[in-house]
């Protein structure tokens, strides 16, 4: 009986052990290729990683480029904006230049009676120096170019939008010995024909400043009347306070660039130039750096402008 | 004999607990790898629809700047203006 016991035990032993042995290398082999599975997992964390960040800066970009994308979509409209703060500021600014309280200087050019063919060299002539305008614009001259039968001129009623420069009121006909101040109906007509050509020929503009053909003064006793019917129709007007003389008979160059220097003396300036006359072509380079080397501001006119009478 | 056995035993279910734990750890590592794996493939994707958007909108905004690059100096031009009636306030 005691001895079968022992022999029993040890048959036990014996299985134990067999079964621990077999253990032990199942366990050293599940130990390793844990160890081996953590390292993979580890790298792979490290890929996901990786890639996520890469995904953020991916979307971060699109982002970026989506902003980007709007604000050109916008741009017509940023831009509108940016002009109405910046006439505003130019109100502000004119208020303490008239009060004396501001040593700035600005200076508006103007010029009367286009379009014109020559019109595109003035507006060029403009761009190189990034000066914003005005241009009285009459129709006077009919669909074709006065200085150049051949080509019409309507295309450039949109040019003038196109590069950003104010379009004013210079009536339809232009008839100082026409009729034009023969009533006041004859002239506010002729404003409003002139208003209607403009907003055809540029999908909409519309203007609302006027210049007197020969200036204000030229209108005699309908002067206030006219004043009077404009400022119903939300119009103001303007004259001058400089010129170069090429309205009136300019013979030379000298001449131009002389009569153009000897009137800039004021702290805000209207300069009247007309698109056609070949001196004032040659004359603007040296006009604009003239300008801006005695300090003026040189800005397109806008309605709320304090050079604009409304009375 | 008795205490060998009992010794033995200790040792053989020590060695199983540990076995237990390999092999609880064992699955855990593979299904965190299956699912990592998974994930990669999740944000390798999306980054290539990513790219592709990114591609496109890209080859739109240069088009459209282009198409617009007038409208851009007018807008800078103004932009300009601004400042320097700002700064003279
Ligand atoms: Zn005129």
């Amino acid at each position: 009986m005691g001895k079968s016991l022992k022999s029993n035990q040890r048959k036990i032993i014996v299985i134990l052990i067999v079964i621990l042995v077999l253990l032990i290398p199942i366990n050293i082999y599940l130990y390793l290729n844990n160890i081996s599975l953590k390292k993979e997992y580890q790298s792979l964390n490290k890929d996901y990683q990786t890639n996520t960040k890469d995904f953020k800066n991916e979307s971060n970009k699109i982002d970026e480029i989506k902003d980007k994308l709007d604000k050109l979509n916008n741009l017509s409209n940023d831009t509108k904006k940016i002009k109405e703060e910046l006439f505003k500021d130019i109100k502000i600014l004119e208020d303490s230049i008239l009060n004396n309280k501001s040593n700035s200087k600005i200076a508006y050019l103007t010029f009367d009676d286009g379009p014109y063919y020559s019109t595109y060299k003035f507006l060029d002539v403009l761009d190189q120096y990034n000066v914003k305008a005005t241009f009285f614009t009459t129709s006077i001259n009919g669909t074709n170019c006065f200085d150049d039968n051949t080509k019409n001129c309507m295309a450039l009623y949109k040019e003038y939008v196109k590069r950003g420069h104010t379009i004013a009121n210079h009536t339809y006909t232009h008839g100082i010995f026409k009729g034009l101040y023969s009533s006041i109906d004859n002239f506010i007509n002729a404003v409003k024909k002139q208003e209607e050509k403009v907003k055809t020929e540029t999908d909409g503009y519309i203007t609302n400043i006027v210049r007197f053909p020969g200036g204000s003064v030229t209108a005699g006793r309908l002067k206030s009347g006219i004043i009077k019917e404009l400022q119903k129709l939300n119009y103001g007007y303007v004259d001058w306070t400089a010129e170069d003389g090429d309205g009136g008979n300019l013979t030379s160059r000298t001449a131009a660039w002389n009569n153009f220097t000897s009137t800039i003396n004021e702290k805000i300036e209207v300069v009247l130039f007309h698109d056609f006359n070949k001196y004032t072509l040659e004359i603007l380079p040296d006009a604009i750096k003239y300008l801006e080397d005695k300090g003026y501001i040189l800005l397109p006119l806008f309605y709320e402008s304090n050079m604009i009478k409304k009375s | 004999m008795k205490k060998i056995i009992v010794i033995i035993t200790i040792i053989l279910i020590l060695t199983s607990t540990v076995l237990t734990l390999n092999i609880v750890n064992y699955c855990i590592l593979t299904n965190n790898i299956e699912s990592t794996k998974e994930s990669i493939k999740q944000v390798n994707k999306k980054d290539t629809d990513n790219q592709e958007n990114y591609n496109k909108l890209e080859k739109e905004y240069e088009d459209l700047k282009k198409e617009k690059d007038n409208d851009l100096k007018e807008y800078e031009t103004w932009e300009n203006l601004l400042k320097v009636i700002k700064e003279k306030l």
